[in-house]
């Protein structure tokens, strides 16, 4: 697996989404897809960034390995408190104008835009699994 | 992302270019911010130039959309790309914010 560990703090998501990036279009994956992955990681990344370490310093990782199956696997880790963003609540996508919250979209979109996604606690690391298959 | 403001007439165009994502986002905010100091009630944000958005970008754009419900205001997208128009549609939002498929339809819907 590459792996790519930077701080967690807004100035590096753009280098951890390039480094994403360039590791599904070296295997194969389309522009469309291509989206999709960058939408899943950037909402992986963007709640480690702002929510893992409560306004302490901390890293993040971005860890890719693929080929096999005609599949890619993006595993995002930090050493935050425990936190399973897939146990989170579905967002009301019914909701007018008016009551509608942005909250949980994020994580929404990275159960819609990745083919499958995972949580897992490791030691003191939370490790979030996104996979995407190339059609 | 690049933002380019004009004004049509009576109605301000926000036309935004590029990545909206938790990077690029606050700058949009701020410039709307500025814009929502003036008692203004007609926006459309042409979105023929951007090519990715992710939730900060929404948030942004249904802050918006919430502010000008507030003052009586109307606001309008325009000529999403397919890729953002996927993400409108499956969070939900284009059930909630206007779309039209061209600029001149989102200017003559909000006058």
């Amino acid at each position: 697996m590459e792996r790519l560990r930077r701080p967690a703090r807004m100035e590096f998501l753009h280098e951890l989404l390039e480094f994403i990036d360039a590791g599904a279009k070296r295997l194969g994956f389309d522009e469309s897809a291509r989206g999709r992955i960058r939408l899943a990681s950037e909402e992986a990344l963007v709640n480690v960034i702002l929510h893992a370490y409560a306004g302490a310093d901390g890293e993040v990782e971005a860890g890719l390995s693929g080929g096999e199956d005609r599949s890619l696997r993006i595993e995002i880790r930090d050493r935050g408190a425990a936190f399973d963003p897939l146990a989170e609540a579905e967002p009301d996508l019914e909701a007018g104008l008016a009551d509608r919250k942005i909250g949980g979209l994020g994580i929404f979109f990275i159960r819609e835009a990745a083919d499958r996604a995972a949580y897992r606690r490791e030691g003191e690391e939370n490790i979030l699994t996104l996979y995407f298959i190339r059609t | 992302m690049d933002i380019v403001m004009t004004t049509e007439s009576d109605v301000a165009v926000f036309s935004i270019i590029g990545h909206l994502d938790a990077v690029s986002s606050p700058e949009l905010e701020g410039r709307l911010g500025t814009w929502f100091e003036e008692p203004g009630t007609r926006l459309v944000l042409d979105l023929n130039g951007l090519e990715y958005i992710s939730s900060a970008g929404l948030r942004v754009i249904l802050s918006a959309a919430k502010k000008m419900k507030a003052r009586n205001g109307k606001l309008g997208l325009s000529r999403l790309q397919p890729r953002v128009r996927e993400v409108f549609q499956v969070s939900g939002f284009s059930s909630i914010i206007p779309v039209f498929e061209t600029l001149p339809a989102a200017l003559d819907a909000v006058r």
